[in-house]
């Protein structure tokens, strides 16, 4: 009588007993990209939530080796271990980086670029929650437009909109970007494995809804996730090669949907609301006129 | 060397792992838990029979035709019967229904007993057989079916019937067109062949008293509504009049009742309908007079649709006022408009006479099927009546020593074949707490899955399949079943559309979505492993259909601990 | 600077004419580095071109990651030292001070890496030329640091360095001077690849990355377990005295040549020493020659190894001295020189007690002029006792 909605692998190589807050999206998103890249992957992983959730010494909860590094510093250190198995002859494993939106976005943006520009063969995956979880829901790059955080609490509101890394990504010419939800773990799966096959720069861009930043029920986390999909808000797709293809085509929800279940957003007016949905629908227009792009 | 030092001296150069998080038992900072708890399916919960609608369509859209019959048959012997008279208040509130289209739950129930129709008798496991003998008086859907529980239980079953054959209103009030005799004598049967005694030609009040019954540790009384009411005009007793019933159990004992040319029906509920088809299909042209406007017709609104389609006229907001008849033979009647006021009792608009409308409907025959009640001059005043009908508890117990009252003879009975079918199964529960000197227990309240207990986000629209009828040319020459049956393959569709809902269907997404890993599988289904899940609650979020539910829970470590302290 | 110069053969094979930073590429390529990372920045881009030549034309099997900056060249060590495999990068001044991170994150990882830096100043102004206050600013990242003289030392040193970091598991730091050392040429004997083979076995760590067996690598130390790994490594720095000393021995008997840990110039019956670092230390031992012509008993010390500080060798040299002059070509702030305050505190709580004259000198680049340094000895010995911290050399004396 199994009815199997989603079909991927059995194996859960992510062990219990992580230190992930209840509800937490980031321990799912890396249980999903280690079904996708095996045991045979090293992971990179910069001041981030991970370094907290993966467990304290003497003890982790990854089941594949790990390498805490400074925040700055995942697609350096990535590259560093790339050239070292490359020299031992380890050709197979894969090396990918594991860092938010702050060791991505922002402060790990010049060694990210500076990997993508050498298109260093290996994957770097940002774990995007839209904020410094980790030191106290500070804003980011990420932050989208108008969120509250704690450094831009209600009296001065994010007044800029969140940076378009995919697309930067996408300009740094490496052969593989995608975007990735929790809500979507076949899709997701997919993608990892995928990358995984690929030589070169990966870039795996993943929104992961964090309860205590976001403001939300820890039990709606997959559920926000999805939103953020069918909204249009986190539009999943690829680029290989340069050619982007969108993996689900139906925005279908308006942005208030997924406004409502986040007490980050509780402050929205109406006429933000109506602001924001007409930037989602024109950037999805602009997506999907650039998927005609042959 | 102080013990530190001697501890540095083990530490490795570097900060490196060697072990895994395990240790860490997560589920001490839980406070809310989930657990798995299948629940009834809002279909389910609406079902008179309480068929467990659910579960019969989940085997079914796994092909698994017969264990889906056995399903229905813990609930209701009369699937075939249901399967095409049933009103489906199922489907009514089916949650796809909110969604896209309800499934076709009635057909697929009608499938399942026809696929089963030459797999020879199915019923489930008998009781042991208990020395305890009941006697069921009425083999309508009422009697049948409380004979049939308790005959499961074990007990013996004497079942009176008043006519020939046994079915009551199955038999002698629903046509063939909608319930063919074959497949009720098919279903009956198999009740029988469970070592039923049946007593046909006996009635209640003429062949035997209910003082004749002290050899009986119980009584079930189910003799139904089978009396017509009349109109209460001179002229009733003319030639060409018919009362509904009277006419439909003619028509139903295989006799082509002669009618004239044109026939007038008076009533606006179901055996209206049936009785003005029946009359078509008897080579009449037929009109029905309704005091109401359509709204307010009690008939189903697809049979009035059929009707329609047939021919038949209808004629609203028109009550007759007096019949008119020439050397005792029936001319026409004399009729006046109406208008609707305010609701009634019934919550339907009263109608009010329109003065100086009158005018005349000229016909042959006129049919009175403005309703029916029980005819009860047998019953003594220990029973309490109301409208005719007699009042019980809960269970259906009269009150009156060992006598449990079944069907439409009960007060405030809806009077359907599928509530009849229900009220049998529950009169047979009640007899047997009875039988066994317990107190009868009211049902627990059931948690139901409504349509905002489920996650939609898991189901894509997918139409419902079509239900075809026989041409309507052809289907009014006779008294064949209109409504065509559907193939297996249209039934594993349809039944795959089901959203199960309540009802686990090993989907996987609460082992998929749990980010702490927390849920294990076991042979059918899954587990929680209460040691680390921290009770965030996605997989009550993520299930889509309602089979995971949460409790607040004060602490789960904490008394663990306590526990090792005492040791 | 025309390439033609930069390396010139002569008569064998066994030496040749190198700058400073052809001397640490040839080091570099004979340590059979793996994972090569420069970031380049003057005066140190010759190291950053020749290893990318060596590479290049497979004179070295190593992989060289061309970084955007000195915070990724360090970080890319990083993890390929994690991987087991040996490591070298190249940086100077600015370079240096952006590495400051990742120059804790890669001692606190206990991972051997090897560094030339170029001793250049920092700006506010900008200036390219010698000074150490961009490595001093590094002295308390856990990496051993050498300060050389020669551009053999610098060679030397390098692959000294290797054996001594491999065996610490504390990463090594070799100075030189801008210009001084980067840009002039030596004749530099250049050892065969079996004799430094020999010197210098295959890196194998006793940690690092294995798929077998899956480990977390720098996570979350509580409780006490983060002062207890930084109490093991202080341990091991201190050790790293005496392996720097065997290191070296060791050196000797393989390649007949010796620095010291430090180095005395007629110290042994002089009643002054003076303290100089780097190629200024060779402008000092003329002056302790002039000056001794004169009759003055005065020597000269040489520190190589800065970290660890080697407080014992130093004070054994200086104890009985009458007194100590340091000349520093770096600055700390508010307190002077820093080798000058080094000194003073190993001092410190010992019985002896020489007046110790610090002198900051050449910030900058500025020459340090034989006349300058004997003014330094004279005014040292005419002093009681010095009356600041530190001198500045042709403004205070």
């Amino acid at each position: 009588m199994n009815k199997r909605i989603f079909e991927i692998p059995e194996e859960d190589i992510l062990c219990k007993g992580h230190m992930a807050c209840i509800g937490c999206g980031v321990p799912l998103a890396m249980k999903f990209m280690l079904k996708g890249l095996g045991r045979k992957t090293i992971l990179v992983v910069p001041a981030s939530c991970n370094s907290v959730i993966d467990g304290t010494y003497p003890f982790s909860a990854s089941g594949v080796p790990l390498v805490h590094v400074p925040i700055a510093a995942a697609a350096a250190i990535a590259s560093g271990i790339r050239a070292g198995l490359d020299m031992i002859g380890d050709i197979e494993t894969t090396v990918a980086a594991w860092a938010g939106d702050g060791g991505t976005y922002d402060i790990g943006f010049q060694a990210l670029s500076g990997a993508s520009e050498r298109n260093e063969n290996i994957i770097y995956v940002c774990y995007d929650n839209e904020a410094y979880m980790n030191t106290g829901i500070h804003r980011s790059s990420a932050s989208p437009f108008l969120a509250w955080t704690t450094t831009t609490p209600l009296s001065s509101p994010k007044n800029v909109p969140k940076k378009n890394i995919d697309f930067i990504m996408a300009e740094h010419k490496i052969p593989y970007i995608a975007t990735a939800s929790i809500a979507f773990p076949d899709d997701f799966i997919k993608k990892f494995a995928t990358a995984k096959n690929i030589r070169g720069m990966r870039f795996i861009h993943i929104l992961i809804p964090c309860q205590a930043g976001w403001k939300t029920n820890p039990s709606k986390t997959v559920k926000i996730a999805r939103l953020a999909v069918q909204t249009g808000i986190f539009p999943l797709f690829e680029i290989k090669s340069g050619k982007i293809t969108l993996n689900y085509n139906e925005k279908d929800v308006p942005v208030e949907e997924y406004f409502k279940l986040q007490g980050r957003f509780s402050h929205l007016k109406k006429k933000d609301i109506i602001n924001i949905q007409r930037d989602v629908d024109r950037n999805w227009k602009r997506i999907i006129k650039l998927t005609k792009v042959v | 060397m102080s013990n530190l030092i001697k501890e540095i001296k083990n530490l490795p150069y570097t900060a490196v792992s060697h072990s895994n998080m395990l240790w860490n038992k997560t589920g001490s900072w839980r406070h809310i838990k989930p657990y798995y708890e299948n629940k009834i399916a809002h279909c389910t919960s609406r079902c008179p029979c309480g068929n467990n609608i659910a579960e019969f369509i989940l085997s079914a859209s796994q092909g698994e035709f017969q264990k889906g019959y056995e399903i229905i048959k813990m609930t209701s012997p009369l699937p075939g019967v249901c399967g095409r008279v049933c009103y489906h208040p199922c489907e009514t509130y089916c949650n796809r229904g909110e969604f896209d289209e309800p499934i076709a739950i009635q057909m697929i129930e009608r499938f399942l007993a026809d696929y089963m129709s030459d797999k020879g008798r199915i019923i489930p496991e008998i009781a042991e057989r208990k020395n305890k003998r009941v006697a069921v008086i009425g083999s309508g859907p009422a009697g049948l079916s409380c004979t049939y529980h308790l005959a499961l239980k074990g007990y013996s079953v004497i079942l009176f019937e008043a006519y020939e054959k046994p079915g009551g209103m199955l038999r002698y009030g629903i046509p063939s067109y909608r319930l063919p005799k074959d497949v009720l004598d098919r279903e009956i049967k198999d009740i029988l062949d469970a070592g039923i005694e049946l007593k046909t030609n006996t009635r209640l009040g003429n062949d035997f008293s209910l003082d004749n019954l002290e050899e009986y540790d119980a009584v079930y009384l189910a003799i139904g509504s089978n009396k017509s009411r009349s109109l209460g005009l001179s002229g009733e007793s003319a030639d060409g009049v018919f009362s509904g019933l009277e006419f439909l159990e003619r028509v139903n004992s295989g006799e082509m009742v002669k009618l004239g040319k044109k026939v007038i029906v008076v009533g606006g509920g179901n055996t209206a309908i049936d009785t003005a088809r029946c009359a078509l299909r008897c080579g009449s042209e037929v009109t029905v007079v309704y005091r109401r406007s359509r709204n307010e017709m009690p008939a189903w609104q697809e049979d009035v649709d059929d009707a329609l389609e047939e021919g038949i006229k209808l004629v609203f907001l028109t009550s007759p006022t007096e019949i008119l008849f020439e050397g005792g033979i029936f001319k026409g009647i004399r009729c006046q408009k109406m208008e609707l006021g305010e609701p009634d009792q019934s919550g339907r608009r009263r109608p009010i006479p329109i003065k100086g409308s009158d005018f005349t409907i000229r016909g042959n025959n006129i049919i009175v099927s403005i309703g029916e009640e029980p005819e009860i001059s047998f019953l003594n005043e220990s029973f309490e009546v109301k409208d005719k009908k007699v009042v019980t508890d809960f269970g259906g117990f009269s009150g009156v020593r060992k006598v449990f009252v079944g069907g439409d003879l009960v007060y405030k009975s809806s009077a359907t074949v599928a509530s009849a079918i229900g009220s049998g199964k529950s009169g047979a529960e009640s007899i047997d707490f009875f039988l066994r000197n317990e107190e009868i227990k009211a049902k627990e309240e059931q948690k139901i899955t409504e349509f905002e207990d489920l996650n939609i986000d898991y189901f894509s629209p997918a139409g419902k399949i079509v239900l075809s009828k026989s041409d309507v040319n052809e289907r009014v020459k006779d008294f064949s079943e209109i409504v065509r049956g559907v193939s297996s393959e249209e039934v594993i569709y349809e039944s795959e559309r089901c959203f199960s809902c309540g009802l686990c269907t090993v989907c996987d997404n609460c082992l998929i979505f749990c980010p702490d890993m927390a849920v294990k599988r076991k042979d059918t289904g899954y587990e929680i492993d209460y040691d680390y899940c921290k009770g965030c609650g996605i997989c009550f979020e993520e299930c889509p259909r309602n089979v995971i539910s949460l409790e607040r829970e004060i602490k789960y470590n904490g008394n663990k601990r306590k526990r090792k302290k005492n040791k | 600077m025309a390439i033609s110069v930069k390396e010139k053969r002569i008569n064998d094979q066994q030496s040749l004419l190198l700058e400073g930073t052809y001397a640490v590429a040839y080091a570099v390529k004979l340590c059979r580095v793996k994972v090569i990372t420069v970031y380049p920045i003057t005066p140190s881009s010759a190291i950053a071109e020749r290893l990318a030549e060596m590479v290049g034309d497979e004179e070295l099997d190593a992989k060289y990651i061309k970084v955007e900056s000195e915070h990724s060249a360090m970080a890319s060590l990083i993890g390929a030292s994690h991987v087991g495999v040996r490591t070298f990068t190249a940086t100077s001044s600015h370079g240096l001070a952006y590495m400051h991170e990742t120059l804790h994150w890669a001692s606190g990882a206990r991972l051997p890496i090897v560094m030339s830096n170029t001793n250049r100043s920092l700006g506010s102004p900008w200036s390219i030329l010698a000074e150490q206050t961009d490595s001093l600013s590094q002295r308390d990242t856990g990496w051993i640091q050498f300060y050389c003289e020669s551009n053999q030392e610098i060679f030397d040193t390098i692959i000294q360095s290797y054996r001594i970091a491999e065996r610490v598991y504390i990463p090594a730091m070799i100075n030189m001077d801008a210009f001084f050392s980067t840009h002039v040429l030596e004749n530099i004997v250049i050892p065969s690849q079996e004799m430094v083979d020999s010197y210098l076995p295959e890196f194998k760590p006793k940690i690092k990355i294995d798929l077998n067996k899956p480990s977390a690598f720098g996570g979350v130390a509580p409780g006490d377990s983060y002062f207890e790994f930084k109490y093991k490594m202080e341990e091991d720095m201190l050790k790293a005295v005496d392996v720097a000393v065997k290191a070296d021995n060791e050196f000797e008997e393989i390649f007949g040549r010796k620095y010291g840990i430090i180095n005395c110039y007629l110290c042994e019956d002089a009643e002054t020493i003076l303290i100089m670092t780097g190629t200024a230390a060779g402008t000092g031992r003329v002056v302790i020659d002039n000056m001794r012509k004169k009759g003055k008993k005065v020597g000269l010390m040489k520190i190589r190894l800065f970290r660890p500080f080697p407080s014992r060798a130093i004070i054994d040299v200086l104890k009985n001295k009458i007194k100590i002059a340091v000349i520093d070509r770096n600055i700390s702030r508010g307190v002077g020189g820093i080798f000058a305050q080094e000194i003073r505190a190993a001092f410190h709580n010992t019985k002896y007690h020489p007046p110790i004259f610090g002198f900051v000198a050449g910030l900058g680049g500025k020459d340090i002029t034989p006349e300058q340094i004997e003014n330094v000895l004279n005014y040292t010995i005419e002093s009681d006792y010095p009356d600041r911290e530190a001198y500045w050399l042709d403004i205070d004396v």
